[in-house]
């Protein structure tokens, strides 16, 4: 898996350099998500989508794996720049109620720098 | 006469999913299936295909998922048939519910019903199918 992970201030950005977010990766993103989040303790993370062009409903799972950790930790996250694909799979199955989703990694970082 | 049966057969390794995408798009591409419907039908067929292996078939490699397609009347048909021991996917919660919004499970099966015009399961003796049908 191609990731990179780029911390300004508290804010952590983890960019996914894959064009798929599938059963083939979703486990080690959950790992990696996991680490993170639980054992460096980030509490501020944006995920930058704009690499990847699908996404199925085990990385959807993989992302609110993130989200889970996040809550009980009173952390955010914003996911940033999805494609016009992965923004309808997010709609359709009504996590935009649950998981922010900004335009792009600026407005993201924006947001998050206000909390 | 155009081409209008398909078939794949591939060991139960989730690597193998590619192969399942290359396959979607090779008969999209002979049945000219335009891209708005293919991109649902993409994600329901490997949809599909990722229950086979991982949940009906525990990633068992000597176990095989195979798919058949077959267009007739403007309408898509693909049987993903696997060999494990079927569901009742009337047990698999909404995962549009707010009390299931955060939990993993039922989304795979909620896209299928989405982007497609009908889902059936079949339960045989031998594994299950799952029926996809879809009208273009």
């Amino acid at each position: 898996m191609n990731y990179e992970i780029k911390k300004i201030d508290d804010i952590t950005i983890f960019k996914l350099n894959e064009k798929r977010l599938d059963t083939n990766i979703s486990g080690l993103v959950k790992g990696e998500f996991t680490l993170l989040l639980k054992v460096e303790g980030v509490n501020k993370l944006i995920l930058d989508l704009s690499e990847v062009e699908t996404c199925d409903s085990s990385g959807l799972s993989a992302i609110l794996v993130a989200n889970r950790i996040l809550n009980s930790n009173n952390g955010s996250m914003r996911l940033a720049a999805p494609s016009d694909k992965v923004y309808s799979l997010i709609k359709i199955t009504q996590l935009d109620r649950v998981l922010p989703v900004c335009e792009t990694v600026e407005q993201a970082f924006e947001e998050l720098k206000k909390e | 006469m155009p081409e209008n049966k398909f078939h794949l057969e591939i060991p139960s390794d989730p690597n193998n999913l590619i192969t399942v995408e290359e396959f979607v798009n090779y008969f999209s591409k002979v049945l000219q299936i335009d891209e708005e419907k293919m991109s649902g039908l993409m994600l329901s067929v490997t949809e599909a295909t990722t229950n086979a292996i991982i949940h009906a078939n525990k990633c068992d490699l000597n176990k095989m998922v195979s798919i058949d397609v077959t267009f007739e009347n403007r309408t898509l048909k693909i049987v993903v048939r696997d060999q494990g021991s079927g569901f009742d996917p009337d047990k698999v919660p909404d995962p549009t519910m707010p009390e299931n919004l955060l939990k993993d499970s039922g989304r795979g099966l909620y896209l299928m019903k989405v982007y497609m015009d009908e889902l059936r399961y079949n339960v045989t003796p031998e594994g299950t199918e799952t029926i996809l049908i879809l009208h273009l």
